[in-house]
């Protein structure tokens, strides 16, 4: 199987980084990470009066070396739509980042853009056949559990080409996973799932003792980035939040959440480690085990094999 | 003369005559009665506590000494607490009744959010309630965790003339005891004997079934010797567990000696109290500004650029990495760390991302915020989330040097 959108941007803007354990190609060719999920606004030159928004997933920049780096991921299997977008990429101009991106570059006459499109191993052989077929200028690079190598095309940056041509060795290495614990914009149920189960076990932690998709979002999502989500991202982000609430309720957790009758978007946490005492240390062990199966069964995509708590309609929720 | 009562401490000046008072007599005492005197009593202790209130992910100005007040006052009841205000906002009189046990402690809590709990009472008393209850089972509180170089650095600033490595292997031959189902006893975990003073009895009640190793050595220039020692690596396995520090006042020919233990107590003897204090304050600011600085550098957390979501996001921090001088075995020490007890405090479940590596997303048990740590046999990544305690960082490393690999290494923490 191959990375998840999560762990691609990990591993990506850990190459930026020294970090123990893991290559810094990135960072020893003076590239530091400017920008996650960049959305510059721009002229259209085939469409008079009309802009686009280019969205680059990372943006690296070198101002020792005046050069940039623009990285777009692909966890996915390749889609018609995705060389269209490295097309949009590949034509944005050191101007038009410095003018509309707000990005600061050291010489925006001199410097210069490379452009890479990072797919999973196992996903290689549709974009390549589509990147050839099209004669597309993208430098497209592949990432598995050994290799992270160009596969085809080239990088303006001859150095950083040649590095990404031999290919970086991580066989051997600890590929970084929370550099970024969760992606404000991501598609990936499975990580906004697993996050949102965390930021419940977090509440009843702290002894909190109601919880709801907002709270959990803003909890998740700190500094005002929750603010910034679109109306879409926002309402996707909840309706994740809520069924996997109600999930939790109707399996593993039914002793710990508890539906509040005419609510349909708040539950109550129970046995709360305040209320249990000199037994602490136990409550926390035993609540651990259930946040332990649930997490488990989720990850594997194993259903839940007891009987459902599904909780009746009462009086209040038919008001 | 008779024993100042704590009850009496009104401000900064009554405290200090006090525990001078007390501090000289005692001195003086065990010079010549020293068969009549019990083990450490009336000897100054100062216990260094870390305060993170609840519901407050911010910086600790945000905090104050009412806070700590209100705090204690809150839990009274649960761990046998009163406490009084002094008329110096900053002091507080702490008493603490539970069952048989009692202590008495004047707590300073003039930086609000890294405090010193001074005391005369009885060290079992109050190793009991400072070790046992309060900054174990008390989520808001958290003991001063002293990593090995933090201890080494007391050099620059005081004269050395001690020193003690100890190490206490969590593991049970090779395997982390599993959760225990059997215990009913929850106020002191019997597995941390390191964190009561039991072991200072100079024959041990009991003697465990692990290796306990210890090294004891006092000298001028102390410092020199254990340098001799870890050059030459005759001290291989044993992280420095505490420090024997003096400092005198050559005008006023009075001296003191306090013993600084890797968990933040302090033990004082000799005729000035405010030579002692120093001391105390010195290892206090020290570690108040690398934790402080731990999470100024390390704190993982997005900004929006700009102000606006189109701009993007940025990525401040970065991870804090230990690297293991042998291999660790993986999923026993994710067993001993992630079993919500002490010294780990963290609650937290395992994803296996490939052959013995894991990540655990957990909480910290302490302030109830969220980290990931990342094991492997050679390394631990902790990723701090904006918000986390920096003291977490100082436990699990001091915990993982006393535990589990003493030859460990680190980036430098900086004060």
């Amino acid at each position: 199987m191959g990375l998840s959108e999560l762990q691609q941007v990990n591993a990506v803007i850990g190459l930026s980084r020294h970090i123990a354990g893991w290559p810094s190609t990135l960072a020893d060719h003076k590239y530091i990470l400017d920008r996650i999920e960049l959305k510059v606004s721009i002229p259209d030159p085939s469409k008079p009066g009309v802009s686009v928004v280019v969205n680059p997933d990372l943006l690296f920049l070198s101002d020792e070396r005046n050069q940039s780096l623009i990285v777009e991921l692909k966890a996915g299997s390749y889609r018609e739509h995705d060389l269209e977008q490295m097309e949009k990429l590949i034509k944005l101009t050191a101007n038009q980042l410095v003018r509309y991106g707000r990005v600061t570059v050291s010489n925006a006459v001199t410097h210069r853009i490379s452009v890479m499109l990072i797919v999973n191993h196992d996903n290689l052989a549709a974009f390549r056949l589509a990147v050839v077929a099209a004669r597309h200028p993208s430098c497209l690079v592949s990432i598995s559990t050994s290799i992270i190598q160009t596969e085809e095309g080239e990088l303006l940056d001859n150095l950083l080409d040649r590095e990404f041509k031999r290919g970086i060795a991580i066989a051997k290495a600890y590929m970084p996973s929370r550099l970024i614990r969760v992606l404000p914009t991501t598609n990936e149920t499975k990580d906004l799932k697993r996050c949102v189960v965390e930021t419940v076990r977090d509440s009843w932690v702290n002894n909190e003792r109601f919880i709801d998709p907002q709270r959990i979002a803003r909890q998740l999502f700190r500094n005002g980035i929750w603010d910034l989500f679109d109306s879409e991202a926002k309402a996707r982000f909840l309706r994740t939040a809520k069924e996997v609430i109600k999930d939790m309720r109707e399996t593993d957790f039914y002793r710990y959440i508890e539906r509040i009758p005419g609510e349909p978007s708040n539950w109550r946490l129970l046995r709360l480690p305040d209320t249990e005492g000199n037994q602490l240390v136990k409550a926390l062990e035993r609540f651990q085990r259930v946040v332990r199966d649930y997490k488990t069964r989720l990850q594997n995509d194993v259903p839940y094999s007891g009987g459902r708590h599904v909780d009746q309609l009462t009086f209040e929720d038919i008001q | 003369m008779p024993l100042p009562s704590l009850t009496e401490i009104k401000n900064r000046r009554d405290f200090a005559d006090a525990f001078n008072i007390a501090m000289a007599g005692a001195d003086q005492s065990l010079h010549s009665i020293w068969q009549q005197f019990g083990k450490d009593q009336n000897l100054p202790k100062s216990y260094l506590i870390e305060f993170h209130p609840k519901d407050n992910i911010h910086s600790e100005a945000d905090w104050t000494a009412e806070d700590l007040f209100s705090t204690l006052t809150k839990n009274g009841d649960r761990i046998g607490v009163t406490v009084r205000r002094t008329d110096d906002e900053s002091l507080l009189y702490l008493s603490h009744n539970e069952r048989a046990h009692s202590a008495e402690f004047i707590v300073d809590a003039l930086n609000p959010r890294f405090l010193a709990f001074h005391t005369l009472s009885n060290a079992k008393e109050t190793d009991r309630f400072m070790l046992g209850r309060l900054s174990q089972y008390q989520r808001e509180f958290d003991c001063f965790w002293l990593p090995v170089s933090v201890l080494e650095s007391v050099e620059q600033r005081e004269q050395v003339t001690g020193w003690e490595a100890s190490f206490e292997p969590l593991l049970d031959g090779v395997q982390f005891r599993s959760e225990r189902e059997d215990s009913d006893d929850e106020e002191i975990d019997s597995r941390f004997p390191e964190l009561l003073e039991a072991l200072d009895d100079e024959v041990p009640v009991s003697i465990p079934h692990h290796t306990s190793l210890r090294i004891n050595i006092l000298r001028r220039n102390a410092m020199k010797a254990y340098g001799e020692l870890r050059q030459a690596r005759i001290l291989p396995d044993i992280p420095l567990s505490s420090i024997l520090a003096e400092r005198f006042d050559n005008e006023l020919c009075t001296q003191a000696r306090a013993r600084i233990k890797w968990n933040g107590k302090v033990t004082g003897r000799g005729t000035d109290f405010l030579s002692y204090l120093q001391i105390v304050n010195g290892t206090l600011d020290n570690y108040a500004g690398i934790v402080t600085s731990l999470e100024s550098q390390y704190w993982l957390g997005l900004d929006h650029a700009e102000q606006e979501p189109s701009t993007g996001f940025r990525l401040k921090g970065e991870p804090f990495c230990i690297k293991f001088e042998s291999d660790i075995n993986v999923e026993s020490v994710m067993v001993g760390m992630f079993n919500c007890r002490p010294p780990f405090r963290l609650m937290g479940e395992p994803e296996k991302l490939s052959d013995n590596y894991y990540v655990v997303d957990a909480v910290d048990l302490h302030v109830g915020q969220p980290l990931a740590i990342e094991i492997s046999p050679r390394l631990i990544r902790i990723y701090l989330y904006n918000g986390t305690c920096g003291n977490t960082i100082a436990r699990i490393l001091r915990s993982l040097q006393h535990y589990i690999d003493s030859n460990l290494s680190h980036p430098t923490l900086q004060s």
